[in-house]
């Protein structure tokens, strides 16, 4: 299992839409959000895996960037 | 409710990220409110590391039950994970609650008057039969400075003896003797608020992320809101911190020295540097003659410009395999940035060239005059609440006296004498052992009374196997001052006794940024648990009237308390470059820390020295003074100094027969030897054992694949740990975690240590690996 914490950010007032969006993708948990980031946490498979997750993140319309902050496995 | 390791995970993740934003993530519900809302707070600074977080205390029915981070101090309410879980360290099945007497391969448990009996007996006889020098003091960064104060007097100022030193000789001596040797006194200039003014972050051997969490927070958050801020993370791992690096610099471990040249060279052939800056602050010297003791000239810039001649950007990839290209773009963000903070921690600070590599990243802030502005400084990490404080302010090293002051200076032994009301020649003119000279003379025999506080050197010592032979030893007596039992320390003891344990007595920390807070008593400690202040001031008492010396002890060790040391602590820093006369008791209470120099009670502190704008003493030294200043080089008149440092590679490097480079370190969820954290059911769930981190392609050449059991061998001993395959270390070099008392991966480090600061080289030497 690997599970990396991003700070997403998003266009200005476009919060709230990319958190609709966000709660729609597989193992994508929302933790809150400040202004116009958004605290996500992803899991994978692997921590090579965690790219593809970070992938869908910055697909999300109206994200400006994907910020990884935190990645780490137990397998 | 239980969180499960996977939710702790996902947890310990998200907090990361919400630190980075300045979001206030509460704890998952459960975890520390069992025992319901606290009563009250209790205002504190936290247990573990160096940043000095300021945390609350819930108490409630004379228990804690809970943390929460203090919103007023600098941490803003943030804490790390470790932090958060801080409650749970004081309840811990294993703390220590009686004193204990070694009987063969027993501990019987003996009372207090007994223990201190019994330890008066044994130091009186050593002192008598073989001098003061045949005792000594191990202490520790985690103790609070009015302990590292008074057992400082006793031992330098009352039995005359040198030999007390303590584990930041293991963490950050090279630091501090870096600052001395460039600023001419110890100490960052600059503070945390650095970071809100920095441009460019240069960080180097320094894993923030999971050693300096609330301060890597600040760094990320401002890297989220400035505009094109740059960090460049130079580190053989990609570790956490370096992930979210502009520029990840890797490089062959121990040559990082040519890449520091390598960037000064790039400076002065872009012109990048800045010269008015350099001709009026800066003189150049390098050392002809190594000693000891050294012989030191004075060059000329021409010189300096000729030395890094040999250390082209092509040069230094040679020697570090970080392409030239990287060096470059490093060297111009560097200079060109409008404000360069660098960072630094064990991975700089525990090699046997720390200081010089101290010193050359001191260099860089002084050619391209990144320094002693908003922004723009030169900060030294460190890793436990107190080793500034208490240890390398207070002059709990074997070569220091208090605030600044040398044993090999006659002037300085004079003062203190004076201060401490001793007769002349008291204090003893030659320094006495270091860390690891002590433990030799522990195996040796020399030492035959030592006592440890605070700290667990039979789990943390490099190359410890070596030195547990000597702390067992029957003609050596081993007074363990601590709050769990037992420990790889306590274990090897002839009497334990019981400390109580951070919140559990009152004392002052000072953390990295010259800030200094008051931890307030909240709870009383378990058993017949005892402040080791309290202790040491008995045994100090006791051990005068044994010695029929009991009039000299009331003037010496007359103190009811904390409060009391305190206040002759801050007379002793009246005049000297650290001045806190302004950091009263009543004030430190309601403050959220003040950073010296702080001169008087109506002195807010000082956010950054050495210039006029903020720094007062500024102006004392020179009232005419404007700008920059360096008063702490009066001999050089107050000129501070670009050292040549030749690059110099590490004292084991691989060889064909151990071709691997094994770094010890850090994880989030850990602090030091687990003593603490390793009885937090929720950190240890996470984070349960060590491991060798290796990257896939090592791993296929060995024939290892992940969680496979390998045989991990050095030069001085063997462990064997599972395999956590990963692509983090560059290529030939292998990470442990120092954390574990299980897993004593310092049975296989190097105790060859730096010439200058005497601190060993934990994070370079060479092993082998097999698959099991």
């Amino acid at each position: 299992m690997a599970i990396a914490s991003v700070v997403v950010a998003t266009e200005a007032g476009a919060a709230e839409a990319v958190l609709a969006d966000l709660s729609r993708l597989p193992n994508t948990e929302v933790y809150g959000s400040k202004e116009n980031q958004i605290v996500t946490v992803i899991e994978a498979d692997s921590v090579a895996a965690l790219t593809e997750g970070m992938q869908r993140l910055a697909a999300v319309d109206r994200v400006v960037g994907v910020y990884p902050v935190y990645a780490g496995a137990d397998e | 409710m239980k969180m499960t390791r996977r939710e702790l995970m996902k947890y310990s993740a998200a907090l990361a990220a919400a630190s980075a934003i300045g979001f206030d993530l509460p704890l998952p519900k459960g975890v520390l409110a069992a025992a319901g809302e606290p009563d009250h707070w209790v205002k504190g600074v936290c247990r573990y590391c160096g940043a000095g977080c300021g945390v609350y205390t819930g108490v409630k029915g004379g228990k804690v039950v809970a943390v929460k981070g203090d919103k007023e101090n600098w941490n803003k309410g943030f804490l790390c994970l470790k932090g958060n879980f801080l409650p749970a360290i004081l309840y811990a099945p294993d703390r220590l609650q009686y004193p204990l007497l070694r009987k063969g391969n027993k501990f019987v448990r003996i009372s207090w008057d007994e223990a201190m009996g019994v330890m008066v007996n044994k130091f009186h006889d050593a002192i008598r039969k073989n001098g003061p020098n045949s005792v000594a003091f191990y202490g520790s960064g985690q103790a609070y400075t009015e302990e590292s104060y008074f057992v400082n007097k006793l031992f330098k100022g009352g039995l005359g003896t040198n030999n007390i030193d303590g584990n930041p000789r293991l963490c950050m001596a090279s630091a501090a003797v870096g600052y001395v040797s460039t600023f001419g006194k110890d100490e960052p200039m600059g503070a945390y608020d650095d970071i809100n003014h920095a441009e460019c972050f240069f960080i180097i051997g320094s894993n923030m992320a999971e050693a300096h969490p609330v301060i890597f927070r600040m760094v990320n958050e401002r890297k989220q809101k400035g505009k094109d801020v740059k960090i460049i993370m130079v580190d053989p791992r990609k570790t956490l911190s370096a992930r979210i690096a502009d520029l990840h610099m890797s490089f062959t471990p121990g040559t990082d020295l040519a890449i520091l040249n390598a960037m000064a060279h790039v400076i002065i052939k872009e012109n990048l540097h800045d010269k008015k800056f350099v001709d009026k602050h800066t003189i150049f010297k390098t050392v002809t003659d190594p000693g000891p003791p050294p012989k030191v000239k004075t060059v000329t810039w021409d010189e300096y410009v000729k030395f890094l001649d040999d250390y082209t950007p092509e040069a230094a990839e040679k020697i570090s395999g970080c392409p030239a290209a990287e060096i470059v773009k490093a060297a111009r963000w560097f200079a060109q940035s409008k404000a360069t903070m660098s960072f630094w921690c064990m991975g700089l600070n525990q090699r046997t060239r720390g200081v010089w590599a101290n010193n050359m990243v001191h260099n860089l802030h002084l050619l391209t005059g990144q320094i002693c502005r908003p922004g723009a400084t030169t900060f030294s990490l460190t890793g436990q609440p107190n080793a500034c404080g208490g240890v390398r302010d207070g002059g709990l090293l074997s070569h220091l006296l208090p605030y600044g002051r040398l044993v090999a200076n006659d002037k300085h032994r004079e003062e203190m004498e004076k201060f401490w009301g001793l007769p002349a020649g008291r204090i003893q003119p030659k320094p006495g052992l270091t860390a690891m000279e002590m433990f030799q003379s522990v195996n040796s025999g020399g030492t035959r009374c030592l006592w440890v506080a605070c700290t667990n050197p039979g789990q943390s010592l490099p190359n410890v196997d070596a030195y547990r032979k000597g702390m067992a030893a029957e003609d050596t007596f081993l007074v363990v001052s601590e709050a769990y039992h037992p420990t790889r320390t306590s274990e090897l003891a002839d009497l334990v006794l019981p400390a109580a344990l951070w919140v559990e007595k009152d004392g002052t920390y000072g953390q990295s940024e010259r800030r200094y807070q008051y931890v307030e008593k909240a709870i009383e400690p378990p058993g017949e648990a005892r402040p080791d202040l309290m202790v040491m001031i008995d045994f100090a008492n006791r051990l005068f009237a044994a010695m029929g010396r009991k009039e000299e002890a009331r003037k010496l060790f007359n103190y009811k308390n904390s409060e009391e040391v305190w206040n002759e602590i801050r007379l002793c820093s009246k005049g000297t470059a650290y001045d806190f006369m302004g950091m009263t008791r009543a004030r430190m209470k309601k403050a959220h820390g003040l950073q010296w120099p702080c001169p008087t009670e109506d002195h807010p502190g000082t956010v950054r020295r050495y210039t006029s704008e903020y720094d007062v003493l500024v102006k004392q030294q020179d009232p005419k003074a404007e700008g920059v200043l360096f008063y702490s080089a009066k001999a050089d008149d107050n000129r501070v100094t670009i050292w040549l440092r030749p690059h110099k590679g590490p004292a084991e490097p691989p060889d064909a027969e151990y071709p691997f480079v094994l770094t010890t370190g850090r994880q989030i969820e850990h602090w030091h030897t687990g003593t603490m954290t390793l009885k937090v059911p929720e950190l240890k769930r996470s984070a349960p054992d060590a491991y060798v981190e290796i990257n896939p392609r090592d791993a296929a050449k060995v024939g290892v694949k992940n969680k496979d059991k390998v045989k991990v061998t050095s030069r001085r001993g063997t462990i064997v740990l599972e395999a956590k395959v990963v692509d983090v270390p560059r290529d030939g070099l292998v990470f442990m975690p120092m954390h574990y008392p299980d897993r004593m991966i310092n049975s296989l480090t190097t105790d060859a240590y730096d010439a200058m600061s005497k601190q060993p080289e934990f994070k370079i030497c060479a092993v082998k690996l097999e698959k099991v």
